[in-house]
């Protein structure tokens, strides 16, 4: 009975520990811990930072990180800030995103209290067998359905990469351009070429 | 020197005391003692050694903190104990032990330590403390070269945390007995002990002896202990000799000074040579107890090296994704779906052992935001290639429902290898880094909120658009997906 207790208490003390947790996403995988430590202590101070493993790909999946905070209050600020404010760490200008952890993001996570597994084995003569055959289709469509967005997410995120990609450097060509013209004193030049009145400079 | 006739018991030729340290301060009847020989070896104080637990396979490991006769001829020895990691294992936490690590025993509770007659005691155990205490002389090269064990946390048993600092005193010893002795003490007190001739290290013959006798032996043990192992049930099930001692089995050879007894077990009672056939005897076909399995992925080890790679084996952590690797390369690898997501992975471990009679190594992975979170999915280790094969047919053919009406699904669908992140999407350097000023340069590492004059503010908030509309879409999946698993759902109610 008192072991039972010992596990209520211990995952009661888990619970508030992901209570205090605040789940980050969207972050680079090149992001190292310190990095990411140093990012969320702006907000107060980091307990322990757990990244996520990443065992089934694909490689281009933005890294996922737990960061335990001080406090559940803390906690809260991170999540309100970060999700109000674009928050970048390690990079620009994809910013990351946070929200509130879960028990089953920890890997290390003590088991529920009191749970005992049961489970049977079904064979073919069952009539609950060709259910169960149906479910295990289901889910199987399932992890494909997720494997798909994944795909998909990943697609639409490198689009809007490219895209932005392509304004800033549009951007940059334009800003390039004024630069010249004013810093350069290449429009002095010109108007002076063509008797012409240029820019507050000539005033 | 005393020899006494005991009268509770009957007398024991085999055992003799050493020199007499003091009487009891209350009680004068009582004699202390510093040293006894039993069964031909020599204890002293502070000593480890084995004993026996009646209804338990393992034997514990406990240091004899005092050792006395009472006016009845009792003889007593006072035990701290140590702790196995299994003993201790769901209060770990993250702290992942050595396969020979003990903890030592401490706080204020009932079951640091007991007092026990001396006849469970089954044989000398080296134990070697790797503290970084700066009270812990360390360890000389030899002591390490026979350590069967090592320490360097306490386990409190009241906390229930392990922690790496020593106490000054635990169950009224001061720390330091705890520790390595020191080289000099240690040769004095052998110069001072006028026990007869002593053989401090064991022969075969009595080895059998010794186990022979298991069945018989009990021990007070520390009632934590107990209650620790009192939910795992299954540990007594499989009689744990197998694994622990295949892994030492080279070690056994190769220890000089040994302690005689390598893990006596009362489920097993096979005489000595049977033994040593199964040390001899590969993994794969013993103890399919999950909780042993990190003993036989340690090669044993080889007697030059040791006394390095113990303390480099304290340092190290195991690590998974290395193991994963391997195992993706021999085929021992499926994929576990439709669990209920909030298994931990003993628990999976247990539901292999139990279900599909393997020992395995298995982890939960980790749910993030684009994971479905009603489908819990673990990767899961088997022994061998055949293994695995078994199971994954067994899943397609047969169904194995876990209890809130879920069928297991096996798969090997994984990517062979998931490479290094070379670069990041969406992170792009806005302007040429070399014409950057070095201020901005750090600005860019460094963390910050946008500043909504900025360019890099509107591109961050598509980024946030186009993470919204992924949350939406997910959201609208898992309950379209939800659904289809209700409909078959209230289908099977209906007719059941």
């Amino acid at each position: 009975m008192t072991n039972r207790e010992e596990e209520e208490a211990q995952y009661e003390s888990f619970l508030s520990k992901v209570r205090r947790t605040v789940y980050v996403d969207e972050l680079t995988p090149l992001a190292s811990k310190s990095v990411v430590e140093s990012a969320f202590s702006q907000f107060g101070t980091v307990k322990e930072v757990i990244f996520l493993p990443n065992y089934l790909g694909p490689k281009e999946l933005p890294a996922c990180v737990l960061v335990e905070m001080e406090s559940e209050q803390k906690a809260k600020a991170v999540i309100e800030t970060v999700s109000q404010f674009p928050f970048m760490v390690a990079g620009m200008p994809r910013p990351v995103r946070a929200s509130a952890a879960r028990p089953n993001m920890f890997s290390d996570r003590p088991k529920k209290p009191g749970r005992v597994i049961q489970f049977r084995w079904m064979d073919p003569s069952d009539p609950e067998f060709d259910k169960a055959q149906r479910v295990k289709r289901i889910v199987k469509k399932h992890s494909a359905e997720a494997a798909f967005m994944i795909r998909k997410q990943l697609e639409e995120a490198e689009e809007l990469a490219k895209q932005q990609a392509e304004t800033v450097t549009t951007h940059h060509k334009k800003f390039d351009l004024i630069d010249k013209l004013t810093v350069e004193g290449v429009a002095q030049k010109l108007a002076g070429r063509y008797n012409m009145k240029c820019g507050p400079s000539h005033r | 020197m005393l020899q006494p006739k005991g009268e509770g018991g009957e007398e024991n030729p085999n055992f003799k005391w050493g020199l007499k340290k003091a009487v009891g301060r209350t009680d004068k009847t009582v004699s202390f003692y510093e040293s006894f020989t039993y069964e031909d070896i020599e204890y002293r104080l502070f000593d480890c050694a084995y004993f026996q637990i009646q209804g338990q396979c393992e034997t514990s490991i406990g240091k004899l903190i005092r050792m006395y006769e009472t006016s009845a001829g009792e003889k007593k020895v006072k035990v701290l104990w140590f702790f196995r990691p299994m003993d201790i294992r769901s209060y770990l936490r993250d702290y992942v032990p050595q396969w020979d690590e003990l903890f030592l025993a401490c706080g204020d509770d009932p079951g640091v330590y007991n007092i026990n007659d001396v006849d469970t005691i089954l044989g000398k155990c080296s134990v070697v403390c790797l503290s970084d205490d700066q009270r812990n002389p360390p360890p000389g090269r030899r002591e390490l070269r026979n350590a069967r064990y090592f320490f360097s946390r306490t386990f409190d048993t009241k906390l229930k945390i392990i922690s790496e600092d020593f106490a000054d005193a635990i169950a009224g010893v001061k720390v330091q007995d705890f520790f390595n002795k020191r080289m000099d003490k240690e040769a004095l007190k052998r110069l001072n002990s006028n026990a007869a001739p002593v053989k401090s290290f064991c022969s075969e013959s009595r080895l059998e002896k010794n186990y022979d006798r298991d069945g018989k032996l009990t021990c007070k043990t520390s009632p934590v202990k107990k209650e620790l192992l009192a939910d795992r049930v299954h540990v007594k099930k499989n009689p744990p000799v197998s694994a622990e001692i295949t892994s030492r089995g080279l070690k056994h050879k190769t220890t000089p000074l040994g302690s005689p007894v390598g893990s006596g077990s009362s489920g097993d009672q096979k005489p000595f040579k049977r033994r040593k056939l199964l040390l001899n005897t590969p993994d794969s076909d013993c103890c399919p107890d999950p909780g042993e399995k990190k003993f036989n992925k340690n090669p044993p080890l080889v007697d030059k090296a040791q006394s390095q790679s113990i303390v480099e084996k304290a340092r190290q952590i195991t690590n998974f994704e290395e193991e994963l690797k391997e195992a993706i390369k021999t085929e021992r690898l499926v994929l576990f779906e439709n669990l209920e997501p909030s298994y931990t992975s003993v628990e999976v471990e247990n539901l292999c052992s139990q279900a599909l009679k393997e020992r395995v190594d298995a982890k939960m992975i980790p749910a993030n935001l684009v994971s479905n979170p009603h489908i819990g999915r673990a990767l899961v280790i088997f022994e061998t290639k055949k293994a695995a094969e078994k199971a994954m047919s067994r899943l397609a053919r047969g169904c194995l429902m876990l209890d809130d009406q879920r069928p297991l699904l096996g798969s090997r669908d994984f990517p062979k290898e998931v490479g290094e992140c070379g670069s990041f999407t969406g992170h792009q350097r806005l302007v040429d880094r070399a014409q950057m000023s070095i201020e901005k340069r750090k600005a860019v590492s460094t963390a910050h909120c946008t500043q909504p004059n900025h360019i890099v503010h509107e591109m961050a908030v598509e980024w946030k658009a186009l993470n919204a509309k992924s949350e939406w879409k997910w959201t609208r999946l898992l309950e379209e997906e939800a659904k289809e698993i209700n409909i078959i759902f209230r289908s099977k109610n209906a007719r059941g």
